[in-house]
């Protein structure tokens, strides 16, 4: 291998590896601000609530009877919830049961408990369990079945003749019934595994605006992010009247992993979040959508994103639906409405929003800062609010400093990837910037292009304003380079391409450049006075031949030219000194 | 085979921007013994060391059997014999573990002449290299250079540490080494009594230079030490070119000259010498008036 | 080769047997760990103990380089029979074979432990391999760390550097998760380690 392959393929190599570490410890910077701007704002802003909800007719203010209203309150947990995106909670939890990597569904340690879970190889869904069965002498004993369930149908034994799940959507919590969209057959099923029987709803057209991504229990990085139904109090409860107007108590079913109950089993409905975060009702009888229930709140941003919310573009949802019981002679009860709860990209804004049964929205609430005259302990009246979003980055003391430093990082990085960010935005999942080395999701210049109130060339406009220090870093360290490289003389092609990968590739280029350049001390060059490369056979700047004025050999030479060896007779050779 | 085992050319090395070898160049033919001669800091042992690979060259090319020093394939290691300057041998290992690394890399191994040496050394196999004399790890580097019975046998001053018996018993190896069709030796040393008795080609290195580079009876030959007796003052100038050494007093000078030839001759007898003789030089004298510093030298342009 | 191989193992049996051992005590770990139920605590020794384990190999490469440097000792075997790039070839391999058989016993007993389990259904089939992947991949990066950082004659920053870059890259599974991507990364800076250090041996002064 010639040595100048040897050398590119050693400054690729190199370049590698400082690209490697150098990103990973600016991730980790990254991720340290973040966490401290998190830190700043949870105490403070941390918890919204709306009360009154103004969901229920028979809640009015002037009633002597009623103590507290109901209401909703979305709650962020202490936790920065960005941590969910890190890689390695990313990678656990997407593959834990329930997880979109994860085939089961439901599981437990003891035997008898249940496990449900997709056989991919068969193409149905499996539900392992136990009945308990009472003899007929009063004792109980335990019968383990299994079922297999395809679109077909239920039967306790695998057979192709119940077809083929594709791509299942499922609803881990709720087993009766089991609802699943299967995005590979468009169509809704639900599985009812008592009676070992499924219910087929209508396959959705081609063109069918539908797309969903989540059925039941609606919610993402639930660790991070809380709605709850706050009930209502009464002094005393109110006497039935008639069975037309009775006014009932609000109950709430919060939907978790070891709830008994869900709205399912109440009101034969179930919640389905659509890609484009719409929320549906749908019927699980007939499995058919029966209408809108709502929409993820869009939460405020530091550059308003959007007028709608993806799943993708909030780093934690959560839907709590609402439903109403009836007492009377039918212990019936009603839908009455969902509260759905959102955390912004960068989790520093949160938006509560209520919907009437209906879907329309009755009221929402954002994520403040109350700011205060004097020290801000809370006795004097607050002085005016302030978005927490606002807050997060200017607002509270240490955030301009947080802000500044997250600038400086997002600009230390090369500017091709900062510009890559700026394109790819809208592609990234929010919680993705705790897991991404080479783009930056949260970065300003990301930010800046979700930005709807200017048009593309403006915000292409802001987006390179933000990126000038990163640019004015890389020009500065491209002329370093090129004077470097004209001292150590580089050729020119090769100064040329330093350059360009240097503006390219920013400061990992130059610190590459740094660890591979030429480690040879130069010397004065005898004719021009400059410093030269001894390696080279001219002086790189004035082109003369090599002398080494500090050696002075003597004039006088005895060397034998090897072909006149054996011609002893002759003069004896004298070899000319000539310049090399 | 090539004829020419060693070819160097043009080679330059810089050590932190200190010229050490300044467009060397030279050819060691096949079955010669080739003595490397030079004052401390020459640039013998770096030389050396760029031949064998182990440092790059700041310019130029240097190969051994034929093939690029930096690129030398396995074999071509395995069919040269590196007695070094210091005698790099692994401290920390007992002799016996160090020759069974070094018989385990080799492409041959003369375990009888292997077994002979060790003998005739009496090193002992169960101590460590560390703990051997400067004199014992000498013989012992030599043993393994010997033992894998190499095609060309590099010595960089192996006799350095030995004693007058071990130091015999070397030269006689060596001698032994070059009765045998198509070895080659190219060795450095100090003891120029030693380089006299068995170097077939002399190269001596001055200021980077290679300013020797020839057979023994040609150097001898070609380099004359003359002392000159003129009727008045011995001249300032003589407009003899090539002057190694001039010494003057009063009448007398002794003039040590290069490439001795009928037309100096015919120019010094413009002087009118009252007497001319031929001093002997030994290759000792030779080396020291080929050494001497420069500024000691009368100057004088070069041809 | 095998006799430099050999050489190499025997020079550095100190590094080879203790990678071994914490790979014997995450063994015993996980079994009793398992034993008790406690998985948590399961997870939290295995990853503090891979995290030794990495330190481990990451000595091991720093060992050979540092003590080829210090000995000279590719200054005599680069005078025998033996290239450069079989010299480093060596080493490497032994660094390989000294993770394998570090992790692979690991491995096995986790796969022991997990059939024990007999659970109906496996989570995600592929989580162990991809684990055991990102891990030894980690692990052989953190080796070529060694290789790198070990050819240096400051004793200062080779353990200062040996620990800020085994922490900085062992983070990259943290931040990647064990998964794929984190995978191919770990692949190109491994080979991207060991051109350089190959350029670096071949081209170093003896």
């Amino acid at each position: 291998m010639n040595g100048q392959r040897r050398s590119l393929i050693n400054v690729v190599a190199t370049g590698v590896v400082v690209m490697t570490l150098v990103l990973l410890g600016l991730f980790w910077a990254r991720c340290a601000c973040s966490d401290l701007r998190h830190s700043l704002l949870s105490g403070v802003t941390g918890v919204i609530e709306i009360r009154p909800a103004r969901l229920f007719p028979w809640e009015q203010p002037d009633d002597p009877n009623l103590t507290t209203a109901s209401g909703v309150r979305a709650q962020m947990s202490p936790m920065n919830p960005l941590l969910a995106g890190l890689g390695v909670v990313h990678y656990v939890q997407r593959r834990l049961p329930g997880g979109p990597y994860s085939n089961v569904y439901r599981w437990g340690a003891e035997p008898s408990d249940p496990w449900v879970y997709y056989d991919a190889s068969l193409g149905q869904m499996v539900y392992k369990g136990t009945d308990r069965i009472r003899k007929n002498d009063g004792t109980g004993t335990f019968r383990y079945f299994t079922y297999y369930a395809g679109p077909e149908g239920v039967s306790e034994a695998p057979d192709e003749k119940l077809g083929r799940f594709i791509a299942p959507v499922v609803d881990p919590f709720s087993l009766r019934p089991w609802v699943i969209y299967d995005s590979g057959l468009r169509g809704f099923f639900a599985i009812h595994w008592q009676e070992r029987t499924i219910t087929k709803g209508p396959e959705l057209a081609a063109g069918d605006m539908h797309r969903p991504v989540q059925v039941g229990l609606l919610s993402k990085n639930l660790m991070s992010l809380r709605v709850d139904f706050l009930p209502a109090s009464f002094k005393s409860r109110p006497a039935s009247a008639s069975s037309d107007a009775v006014p009932g108590e609000a109950e709430s079913q919060r939907l978790t992993p070891v709830a008994v109950g869900d709205i399912c089993s109440f009101v034969k409905r179930v919640l389905v979040l659509d890609a484009s975060g719409r929320i549906d009702l749908l019927d699980v009888d007939t499995l058919e959508f029966v209408g809108e229930a709502g929409r993820l709140p869009i939460p405020a941003t530091l550059f308003r994103s959007s007028t709608a919310v993806t799943p993708d573009d909030v780093a934690a949802y959560c839907v709590e639906p609402i439903v109403v019981s009836h007492h009377g002679a039918s212990n019936s009860w009603t839908y009455a409405g969902c509260a759905a709860g959102a955390l912004s990209r960068d989790a520093t804004a949160m938006r509560l929003e209520l919907f009437d049964p209906n879907g329309r929205l009755v009221t929402s609430k954002d994520t403040k800062l109350l700011r205060y005259t004097g020290t801000g302990n809370g006795q004097s009246p607050p002085r005016d609010t302030i978005s927490s979003v606002r807050a997060a980055y200017f607002g509270v003391p240490g955030a301009p400093t947080l802000t500044a430093v997250k600038f400086a990082l997002e600009n230390l990085h090369p500017p091709v990837f900062l510009l890559s960010s700026y394109l790819a935005a809208p592609s990234f999942e929010a919680t993705s910037a705790y897991r991404s080395l080479v783009l930056l999701p949260e970065s300003f210049v990301a930010m800046q292009a979700g930005d709807i109130r200017a048009g593309p060339i403006h915000r292409f406009y802001i987006a390179g304003l933000l990126m000038l220090p990163a640019i004015g870093l890389v020009v500065l360290l491209a002329s370093l380079v090129a004077r470097d490289g004209m001292k150590v003389g580089l050729s020119k092609d090769a100064r040329a391409i330093w350059i360009i990968g240097t503006v390219v590739f920013g400061l990992p280029a130059y610190i590459t450049y740094r660890l591979t350049r030429p480690s040879i001390r130069l010397v004065t060059c005898p004719n021009c006075g400059q410093a030269r490369r001894p390696d080279m056979e001219r002086c790189h700047r004035c082109g003369s031949l090599w002398i080494v004025p500090e050696l002075t050999p003597p004039a006088w030479r005895v060397v034998e030219l090897p072909e006149r060896a054996g011609n002893e007779s002759s003069a004896p050779a004298q070899e000319t000194i000539s310049e090399a | 085979m090539p004829d020419t085992v060693v070819e160097v050319r043009n080679l330059v090395k810089y050590f932190d921007g200190r010229c050490v070898l300044d467009g060397v160049s030279l050819a060691v033919p096949r079955g010669c013994i080739y003595g490397l001669l030079g004052r401390n800091g020459s640039g013998k042992t770096t030389m050396i060391r760029i031949l064998l690979g182990l440092e790059p060259p700041t310019r130029g090319q240097t190969f051994v059997l034929g093939e690029d020093s930096m690129r030398l394939s396995a074999k071509a290691h395995g069919r040269v014999g590196y007695v070094a300057e210091g005698h790099h041998l692994i401290q920390s290992y007992k002799v016996r573990r160090l020759v069974g690394l070094c018989k385990g890399l080799s492409l041959q191994w003369n375990e009888e002449l292997f077994g002979h040496l060790m003998e005739m050394f009496r090193l002992p196999m169960d101590r460590k290299v560390r703990e051997l004399s400067a004199g014992m790890r000498a013989q012992l580097n030599l043993s393994l250079a010997m033992a894998i019975d190499p095609e060309l046998l590099i010595l960089d001053d192996p006799t350095l540490g030995l004693d007058t018996v071990a130091r015999r018993q070397f030269l006689e190896l060596a001698i032994d080494v070059i009765q045998r069709q198509g070895r080659t030796i190219l060795f450095s040393s100090h003891i120029l009594g030693d380089v006299e008795r068995i170097a077939d080609r002399i190269g001596v290195l001055v200021a980077g230079k290679l300013v020797v580079d020839c057979t023994l009876e040609q150097l001898k030959s070609r380099i004359r030490r003359l002392r000159v007796i003129f009727p008045r003052q011995a001249p300032e100038d003589l407009y003899i070119t090539e002057i190694v050494n001039q010494q003057r007093q009063g009448r007398e000078m002794v003039l040590t000259v290069a490439n001795w030839n009928p037309q100096k001759q015919a120019i010094l007898e413009t002087f009118c010498p009252e007497s001319c003789t031929d001093l002997p030089m030994t290759l000792e004298d030779i080396f020291i008036e080929c050494t001497r510093p420069a500024s000691a030298l009368p100057q004088e342009s070069e041809v | 080769m095998l006799s430099l191989i050999g050489r190499e193992v025997y020079d550095h049996l100190v590094y080879v047997l203790a990678c071994c051992l914490v790979s014997a005590i995450t063994i015993g770990v996980m079994i009793l760990t398992s034993v008790s139920g406690i998985v948590q605590a399961a997870y939290v020794s295995s990853t503090i103990l891979m995290l030794v384990l990495f330190v481990g190999l990451c000595a091991l490469g720093a060992a050979q380089m540092y003590g080829d440097r210090a000995n000279r000792i590719s200054a005599l075997l680069s005078t025998l029979a033996v290239t450069r790039s079989r010299i480093l070839a060596a080493r490497v391999l032994v660094g390989v074979l000294t993770l394998l058989a570090s992790l692979i016993p690991v491995l096995i007993a986790a796969l022991i432990l997990l059939s024990l389990a007999a659970l109906p259904a496996a989570f995600y089939p592929r989580m162990i391999w991809e684990v055991s992947a990102a891990v030894a991949l980690t692990g052989f990066a953190c080796y070529c760390i060694g290789l790198e950082i070990g050819w240096t004659t400051s004793k200062t920053w080779l353990i200062l550097g040996s620990f800020l870059l085994v922490a900085l890259l062992a983070s990259l599974v943290f931040a990647k998760g064990p998964g794929l991507e984190a995978i191919a990364i770990l692949l190109l800076f491994i080979a991207a380690m060991l051109v350089h250090t190959w350029h670096k041996f071949t081209s170093a002064s003896f």
